[in-house]
């Protein structure tokens, strides 16, 4: 197999990783309990993807601050506190999108500060080997990331769910409430997320090929090493 | 009496009907689902207990004064902010405490505290109750039923997962998406206990 | 001398998936035959169409895996008949398709298809179902009621009936309500002592679901597989026995602790279940002495779902719930088993010690 172009291909596809193939929701399994929860609604899951870039890059900065000069259980609890003040002031921002879009989000809204996306890249900050431009593309690849699953998942249950994408009434032969319950949303993640991988190694396989046309693809890195 | 068997029932209830992970999604995340050891996750969960059950002792006097003296719209702010300012003085004190009184438990739960403390089902239940307008008594038994619940929950995974990894799931499936599959078919199985008053 | 030449797993008793799928098959086809002289061609219009999306889905899902086709699997038609024979003879095909979709695409071949799946995938499609139309899925038309053959029929009535109660479409409401007091699942869970006639309810001639009414039928199901063998004693038995003690003790609204037993048991989809879907060899523990264990367990949760449960036909929800526990049940089981046998060989040594 030819490993220089594996190489290549893993240094470019770099900068979009973390929106398809490290999306942090579908495959890292990150923020689950937004994914699973708020995105019954395209316009909840849109204004939760608002306030978690609001929340994730700032906080990261903060993080690449503070982060090595602090022991790590005051600097945990530091990022918690900053991720909350940032969301509860940047909350003005989602009320265009529907006027009782805090109140429908409710706990939801403060769970923001102690999600899991928030709390691995801040951690990966304290460490001495990370650059810290890298960390801010991380951030925001990821804050993508979340938005894309999150709007995909939120699609998919909308318009099983009510018929409708964004609060107009599509048409639809199946209806049912129970896509909106929490269950629907783990099972929408899970098959999103084998999607995903799904697509990741097809490619993989895709690339060796084309460098090699007999070789066997076996045995490649895929998503399923994660 | 009578506060006994509401507190036992409110506990029941958080346990199963509003648990953690199966029907609210809380503290969902990768940790809890890949966990291996039975042993971390008692670990883990006992922390996580812990910390919300004296949270929330000590937040709910704190806002019960924010409901009668705030506007409406500042008091959500107020008492998110108090929620999480009342788990960091837990956490803190916890972590002190240990350090100079226990060291061995200190050792032991050195690396898992912040994750507990800081996690989505401390946060969540604490704030549910409070949104609830329950008693200190509920709210207490809220909390605790909440960490019960999810270390329940997270060790039922866990032994789902062992028996996942002898079967032959497909490549893609592998890992975390089979495993959410699992938890999704369990969290339907609840909601059918739960019946037609469903939210949505 | 005859020697084989196959790796180790010399199997040579005659069991194999297919014989034990086509015993559970034939038993499934009886009742097939029952639900069409009870509700007309209508009720195997639904089973065709379950049984149909289920073996479709079947071969998609293992093409997509890389897998060789196995055209003589029964199961995925199991399945399909399973779900069938729970749902009402008036359920909209949708519904049925979409409970034989879930069953296998989700349930089944994401955990490793046949022989690996952890939930039992009729009873996760029929909890599906429940979920997400539970106005459709728990309303039964009556026996011997014209039902057309294609297209959505009293559904729609039923549906009527949730929406506009308010409005009083009267006729329809009352039609709906005099049909849902005739189930005694239903009436049970609202809290009503059930007026139905014994030898009515023995042969099903009540509204209910198409295959789970007819109890004498059923305990005849149970013998048979009994007696072939499919099925272990120590799994519906004990089931049965938990559920009809729990009854006993606690009877609901206050009927005689005989009389709630009978109900309890020949209500909705509990004896059904325990026939056809506790006894599922894939999601059962390995031991006889697990089963016992697992048999009590799912008695209890089936019963405590019935109890404080949200829905009048509770009974996948449960079997879902006590599938999750088998793995747990069958770890601690082995472990006591292994247990007792290094008590016995250390008595034995000790034995052979005193002797020497």
């Amino acid at each position: 197999m030819n490993l220089a172009k594996i190489r290549t291909y893993r240094k470019h596809s770099r900068w979009a990783d973390g929106l398809f193939w490290k999306n942090p929701v579908l495959v890292g399994g990150l923020a689950l309990p937004l994914a699973i929860i708020v995105s019954h609604n395209l316009k909840s899951a849109v204004a939760i993807s608002i306030l978690m870039a609001c929340s994730l890059i700032p906080t990261v900065l903060f993080a690449l601050l503070i982060g090595r000069r602090l022991p790590q259980w005051i600097a945990s609890m530091l990022y918690a506190v900053v991720a909350l003040a940032l969301v509860l002031v940047s909350e003005p921002l989602i009320l265009p999108i529907a006027p009782g879009m805090s109140d429908t989000l409710g706990v939801y809204l403060p769970i923001l500060s102690v999600n899991t996306v928030l709390s691995t890249l801040c951690a990966r900050c304290a460490s001495k080997r990370v650059r810290p431009f890298l960390m801010v593309v991380d951030a925001v690849v990821y804050s993508a990331g979340f938005a894309l699953a999150m709007a995909l998942i939120a699609c998919v249950r909308e318009l099983f769910g009510s018929n409708t994408i964004w609060g107009l009434s599509v048409k639809f032969p199946i209806r049912t409430r129970g896509m909106q319950i929490a269950f629907a949303g783990f099972i929408l993640v899970a098959l999103f997320g084998a999607l995903f991988r799904a697509l990741h190694r097809g490619m993989v396989a895709l690339l060796c090929r084309r460098s090699r046309p007999k070789a066997e693809t076996a045995g490649q890195p895929s998503g399923g090493s994660l | 009496m009578n506060l006994l068997n509401d507190f036992l029932l409110i506990v029941l209830s958080a346990i199963v009907l509003q648990n953690a992970i199966f029907t609210r999604g809380f503290g969902a995340s990768r940790g809890s689902l890949m966990r291996t050891s039975s042993r971390k996750i008692l670990q883990f969960g006992c922390a996580l207990t812990v910390v919300a059950t004296v949270a929330a002792l000590l937040v709910w006097p704190v806002q019960l004064l924010l409901r009668d003296r705030l506007e409406a719209d500042v008091q959500l702010i107020a008492r998110y902010a108090a929620t999480l300012a009342g788990i960091c003085i837990v956490y803190i004190a916890i972590w002190l405490l240990t350090k100079y009184c226990f060291p061995i438990i200190h050792y032991d739960i050195r690396g898992l505290l912040s994750n507990a403390a800081f996690n989505s089902a401390t946060l969540g239940s604490l704030l549910i109750a409070f949104s609830g307008g329950y008693g200190l008594i509920q709210t207490v038994g809220f909390a605790l039923g909440s960490g019960i619940g999810y270390t329940l929950a997270v060790l039922l995974l866990c032994e789902g997962r062992r028996r996942i990894a002898l079967s032959d799931v497909p490549r893609a499936f592998r890992g975390v998406p089979v495993m959410l599959l699992y938890a999704g078919i369990l969290s339907l199985a609840i909601y059918g206990l739960i019946g037609h008053q469903l939210p949505t | 001398m005859k020697l084989s030449r196959h790796p180790a797993p010399h199997i040579r008793h005659q069991e194999n998936n297919r014989t034990l799928m086509s015993d559970v098959l034939i038993l499934l086809m009886v009742l097939m035959v029952l639900a069409y002289l009870f509700y007309g061609l209508r009720a195997l219009a639904v089973c065709g169409v379950s049984v149909l999306t289920a073996v479709l889905t079947d071969a998609a899902c293992t093409l997509l895996r890389g897998r060789r086709l196995n055209l003589f699997d029964l199961s995925p038609v199991v399945t399909g008949m399973l779900i069938a024979l729970c749902m009402p003879a008036t359920v909209s095909f949708k519904i049925v398709a979409a409970a034989a979709v879930f069953a296998i695409a989700i349930a089944k071949h994401p955990f490793g298809g046949l022989g690996n799946n952890l939930f039992n995938p009729a009873a996760s499609g029929i909890s599906f179902a429940a979920i997400c139309w539970p106005r459709l899925v728990f309303v039964y038309p009556m026996p011997f009621a014209k039902i057309g053959v294609l297209g959505t029929v009293a559904a729609n009535a039923t549906d009527y009936y949730y929406t506009y109660s308010s409005v009083n479409v009267q006729g329809i409401a009352q039609e709906v309500s005099l049909r849902l007091y005739q189930n005694p699942a239903f009436v049970l869970k609202v809290g009503g002592v059930p007026t139905n006639d014994l030898t009515e309810m023995l042969l099903g001639n009540y509204p209910g679901p198409m295959g789970a009414t007819n109890i004498l039928v059923l305990l005849t199901c149970l013998v048979y597989l009994l007696f072939r063998r499919t099925v272990r004693w120590q799994m519906p038995l004990p089931f049965l026995g938990t559920c009809a003690l729990i009854a006993f003790l606690f009877p609901r609204t206050g009927q005689s602790g005989l009389r709630s037993v009978e109900f309890e048991l020949m209500s909705g989809l509990l004896l059904f279940g325990a026939v056809f879907m506790i006894s599922d060899p894939v999601t059962s523990p390995k031991r006889d002495s697990a089963y016992f264990i697992y048999g009590i367990f799912a008695g209890t949760i089936t019963m405590a779902f019935r109890y404080f449960g949200g829905f009048e036909e509770s009974m996948p929800f449960a079997i879902l719930l006590a599938n999750a526990f088998v793995p747990l049940i069958d770890r601690y089981n082995e472990r006591l088993h292994r247990l007792i046998r290094r008590k016995q060989l250390e008595s034995r040594k000790n034995q052979n010690l005193q002797e020497a």
